[in-house]
């Protein structure tokens, strides 16, 4: 049985991996820290597995392990120190985007990773994961009065971050 | 009414075909071993909890004196720390020695060096959690017991993270850089060093006129650490204000960034003003004024919180005030 429930672990980990490295990457603002996220909740997803593999909605309910455990390593205040590892030297090379695309994402990514967790992470899902506002307030436990405050608060402090950084393109497609 | 929706979806549109572009480094099979682990370990737990529960109800249990190292109040009485006041208590232990704490509500943290290196950067901390306020801990393989309280090593990376239940629901939390065959007898030395029941009143070197709510204090940690700074932190509405005064380089946080240069006058001195950062100059008693708001920059009225501190001594923890705000 043991043996069952592990294949079945596997293989539903290792397809959606992609995925969430990509939710844990656009929280985090560094590929380390996502993959710390990412192994940590797979890592709980699997101490839950006999349970969870029912629910209805098995990606919501892992992405909302993500989600949940980047907001408490963010509280337990650690993120600085666990990443310890630079990135590999043969890191293959992907196509490169125009110079200014490159320069557009590296400026709007820094300014997300200084906005509050728990803001960052609603931008994350309703913007950038596209789910509802209610979808949102359930990955994160919370009302969707409190999605709404905090994607209010979490767009502001970004513009603010941003300030004349902001480079033209963004927002004016 | 939300109307923020297509105002988000067009300002984050460039990041949504971005993609991490290293390697994965995330380990499936490692996450089956340690899960594995993690359930054995929950399995034992229980079934230690129910033949806990069984004994007690046969057993007439006699009333005895506490004789634990540290006696904890009622969780009750812990679900908020006073911000003014140490609980959390660390000695040099394990090769590593205490340089700051912070206050809280909801938390306490003493970040530590190693000992024999003055001039290190802060490379362990030790967090005393409020009743209920911890975040969710992944308890791991159980550790030897800190004073008769039940202990655990955290899963994750590093793996020499400890944790123990100080009180029912409250959790002291240690997380060190130490690495090696030996770093989790370190890291439970450091945590045999700690206590739990101070009621230090904490003192600092300013006053600051503000309306914010007090959110907790950093100081140097006892009277032999060198008083390199000391700062009170507000809650802003959007964020916290770190604000107060340093006599060098940053020390004493892992929170501020680096100083500035001076590009312009407040008050007649030298000061360097930055979006989220106010840095004034030689204010007196050797110290810079430091402002910096964490999570919404730039913030209103910075500068001028900046300019409201009010230096009373100098370097001596001695001759500072218990009662930093005006």
């Amino acid at each position: 049985v043991r043996a069952e429930e592990e294949r079945q672990y596997t293989e539903y980990v290792s397809a959606r991996l992609s995925s969430l490295r990509r939710t844990a990457f656009l929280l985090c603002g560094d590929e380390h820290r996502a993959d710390d996220v990412v192994q940590a909740a797979i890592t709980k997803l699997y101490v839950h597995w006999r349970r969870v593999r029912t629910v209805a909605n098995l990606d919501a309910y892992v992405r909302a392990m993500v989600v949940r455990t980047f907001i408490s390593e963010q509280r337990l205040g650690w993120f600085r120190r666990t990443s310890l590892v630079g990135a590999p030297e043969d890191t293959p090379d992907r196509p490169a985007p125009p110079a200014g695309e490159v320069e557009t994402r590296m400026v709007l990514h820094r300014a997300l990773s200084r906005i509050a967790p728990k803001a960052r992470a609603v931008l994350v899902l309703r913007f950038l994961l596209d789910l509802s506002v209610a979808d949102t307030a359930a990955a994160l436990g919370c009302s969707p009065g409190t999605v709404k405050s905090q994607t209010a608060v979490g767009l502001a402090n970004l513009r603010r971050q941003l300030g004349d950084q902001l480079p033209a393109t963004v927002g004016k497609e | 009414m939300d109307t923020t929706g297509p105002d988000g979806a067009q300002l984050l549109a460039p990041l949504r075909d971005v993609e991490p572009v290293a390697p994965s480094t995330v380990d499936v099979r490692r996450a089956v071993l340690v899960g594995a682990r993690r359930r054995r370990t929950r399995q034992a737990v229980s079934a230690a909890a129910v033949a806990a529960v069984v004994a007690l109800v046969l057993a007439v249990v006699p009333a005895i004196a506490d004789w634990r190292h540290d006696s904890a109040p009622p969780a009750n009485q812990l679900t908020e720390f006073d911000v003014l006041r140490q609980r959390l208590t660390v000695g040099s232990a394990g090769g590593y020695t205490p340089v700051s704490i912070q206050t809280g509500r909801h938390e306490q943290r003493v970040l530590l060096r190693i000992a024999a290196e003055p001039a290190a950067a802060p490379s362990a901390n030790v967090v005393l959690y409020a009743a209920g306020r911890a975040p969710e801990l992944d308890l791991g393989d159980p550790a030897p017991d800190v004073y008769g309280h039940r202990s655990y090593w955290l899963t994750g990376v590093p793996d020499t993270q400890l944790a123990w239940e100080w009180a029912p629901d409250a959790w002291v939390v240690i997380q060190a850089d130490a690495v090696g065959e030996q770093a989790r007898v370190v890291v439970h030395r450091v945590a045999l060093s700690v206590r739990t029941t101070g009621n230090l009143r904490q003192r600092l070197p300013f006053t600051v006129a503000d309306g914010r709510r007090l959110a907790g204090v950093i100081t140097p940690y006892g009277a032999t650490s060198p008083s390199a700074g000391a700062f009170v932190v507000l809650d802003d509405t959007a964020g916290q204000v770190f604000v107060g005064v340093l006599a060098g380089p940053d020390v004493l946080t892992d929170v501020l960034s680096a100083p500035g240069t001076p590009n312009t006058q407040l008050d007649g001195r030298s000061a360097a003003v930055g979006a989220s950062t106010v840095r004034i100059y030689d204010v007196g008693f050797g110290w810079d004024v430091v402002a910096e708001a964490v999570g919404a920059q730039p913030m209103p009225g910075l500068t001028a919180l900046a300019q409201s501190v009010t230096v009373v001594a100098g370097a001596d923890p001695r001759s500072w005030t218990a009662d930093p705000l005006r």
